[in-house]
């Protein structure tokens, strides 16, 4: 956590430095007036535990706790001026659990609002995001007990949806996120540093089997799942 | 200026990427020996494997089986075995016996070429009477894709009419044993696909305190797709993965270190079943066995991980 909050310190640093030595003599930029569209390249972090009340706040699990990355590659444009309120938006694709091809392709689409403070950019987003998700969250947790009862909790983001032409019915999930972030835009170059937070809907499942009677209680809830990203973006025209 | 700016990207993608401590796969070497820095890891494999063998009925390595699984029970790394009762060989298996006389509990797999008989029903008395002491019984195996293609086959929609027949025979007449439906292939999305369809032809009608789902899996990619099975319409039922293996000894260990934590997580695998104690000493699947040449009893070979799980090195 400290690393990545130092490295959002950094790349905002070397923003404001990059774009005082490539323009000296120019007035800043406005860039929120200015129509664009940036390829932008993103790396996100989660390192948390769902079951956990305080999903927000509990990012120090320790160095063996879960920590999971994905990249993401996104094409943003900005409106020349706001639109129905909205300043822009995007189409993404995330890549969760980098280990594995077979699993982990996240498409998403988003609108933003963006507002200017002192030479930063505030951005406020909400969108969609479908795919085939990763297996990071789904988790199991057995315990066994001396007479014999095996128990467990089976934690996982529910699939709701279908990835055409392949594998089960319901092998892809779809749901919503938000996104904060600030920014900053030069003439070419885009950097930005915040949180996703996704709305995923979990299963929590607790199961209890002695002498072949299982017993179970299965329960679904929304669960807010916070990423923490940065993006860098090239702009294209 | 721009090269400073991409390697302060890069740095700060190194920060926030190089933090996971997890141990890279590690094998033994061919000769069974351990190099001093692997023994962290494998004492971490031991810990998460799982105590339940696939044992192929062959009479030539009855002295080898006894011998090995003796071993690993008494390490305490052997709580029960999956063994076929092959429709041809009569039901007084000596391999059955033998594995009966250690004690061992059994998951005994009703050969798929049983289940084109007329009456199923009279055959599953015969075989739950030729061995009262096995309580589990999974019904087939892989019966959409390892039956050969030049001799009778049976595709999902037959198998579960078969499957109902011996449900409801088995709770009329047996309520106390336990049946496993007949697992799934373990590669890709075609097992996953065929357990959904299962559900949707009458599975999801039986007892989830009287069925277990029954699964072979091998890949990330075949238990990616399990999960939207098990998590949905068979969620309310145990699961064990009655197969799982890794063709090169020398990965034994990585696959139960890594693989198996990995299946218990995403497929709430009650039970995670080797795959299997001997594969032949020729052939494609020589290299999952955790002994080999058992006719050379005693003097068998043992994979790597059956020595770690020993406790040999």
């Amino acid at each position: 956590m400290k690393k990545t909050m130092l490295s959002l310190i950094i790349l905002f640093t070397l923003s404001g430095i990059a774009d005082a030595q490539d323009s000296p003599a120019k007035p800043e930029e406005t860039p929120s007036s200015d129509s664009a569209t940036y390829l932008k390249i993103g790396l996100a972090r989660w390192r948390g535990d769902v079951s956990s009340n305080n999903v927000f706040t509990n990012w120090r699990s320790g160095p063996s706790g879960p920590e999971y990355k994905s990249i993401g590659l996104e094409i943003e444009t900005y409106f020349d001026k706001n639109h129905l309120q909205l300043s822009g938006w995007s189409l993404g694709y995330r890549k969760d659990d980098i280990r594995y091809a077979e699993l982990g392709h996240m498409f998403s689409g988003k609108a933003f609002r963006t507002f200017g403070l002192k030479g930063l950019e505030l951005k406020s987003a909400a969108g969609i995001e479908w795919g085939m998700p990763s297996l990071s969250f789904d988790k199991t947790n057995f315990s066994y007990a001396e007479d014999g009862t095996v128990s467990y909790k089976h934690i996982y983001p529910y699939r709701n949806s279908n990835i055409p032409f392949a594998g089960t019915t319901k092998d892809g999930a779809i749901y919503p996120f938000m996104e904060f972030s600030a920014q900053r835009r030069t003439r070419a170059f885009l950097v930005e540093g915040g949180m996703r937070v996704n709305i995923i809907r979990f299963g929590f499942d607790d199961y209890s089997i002695k002498n072949d009677i299982i017993t179970y209680n299965l329960r679904d809830k929304r669960t807010l799942v916070p990423y923490l990203f940065i993006n860098f973006g090239l702009k294209m025209f | 200026m721009k090269t400073r700016l991409f390697l302060f990207l890069l740095l700060s993608f190194i920060l926030v990427s190089c933090r996971d401590s997890k141990l890279s796969p590690i094998g033994p070497s061919n000769t069974g020996t351990f190099s001093p820095s692997d023994n962290g890891a494998i004492q971490d494999a031991i810990s998460k494997w799982s105590p339940y063998v696939v044992v192929h009925p062959t009479g030539e390595a009855i002295d080898a089986y006894r011998d090995s699984l003796s071993l690993m029970m008494r390490a305490g790394k052997l709580q029960g075995v999956r063994i076929g009762i092959i429709k041809g060989w009569g039901l007084n298996d000596s391999t059955i016996r033998m594995v009966s006389s250690l004690g061992i509990e059994m998951l005994g797999i009703i050969d798929n070429y049983y289940l084109f008989d007329s009456n199923i029903e009279q055959d599953i008395d015969q075989i739950f009477a030729a061995y009262p002491e096995i309580h589990y019984f999974q019904i087939g195996n892989e019966i959409t894709t390892i039956l050969p293609k030049n001799g009778p086959t049976m595709n999902i929609e037959a198998y579960m009419a078969v499957f109902k027949r011996i449900y409801a025979h088995v709770q009329k007449n047996y309520p106390d044993k336990m049946l496993v439906a007949e697992s799934t292939f373990g590669a890709g999305t075609y097992g996953a696909e065929e357990l959904e369809t299962m559900a949707s032809l009458g599975l999801t009608g039986m007892s989830p305190n009287k069925v277990i789902i029954g699964l072979n899996c091998y890949t990330i990619a075949a238990a990616n797709a399990y999960t939207g099975v098990i998590n949905g319409p068979l969620r309310q039922y145990r699961v064990w993965v009655t197969e799982h293996g890794n063709t090169d000894p020398n990965l034994h260990i990585s696959a139960v270190q890594n693989e198996y934590p990995q299946y218990r997580n995403y497929l709430r695998a009650e039970r995670i079943y080797w795959y299997a104690m001997w594969t032949g000493d020729t052939g494609n699947d020589t290299g999952y066995g955790l002994i080999r040449n058992p006719s050379n009893y005693p003097n068998y070979w043992e994979s790597p991980l059956l020595i770690a799980l020993l406790g040999k090195k």
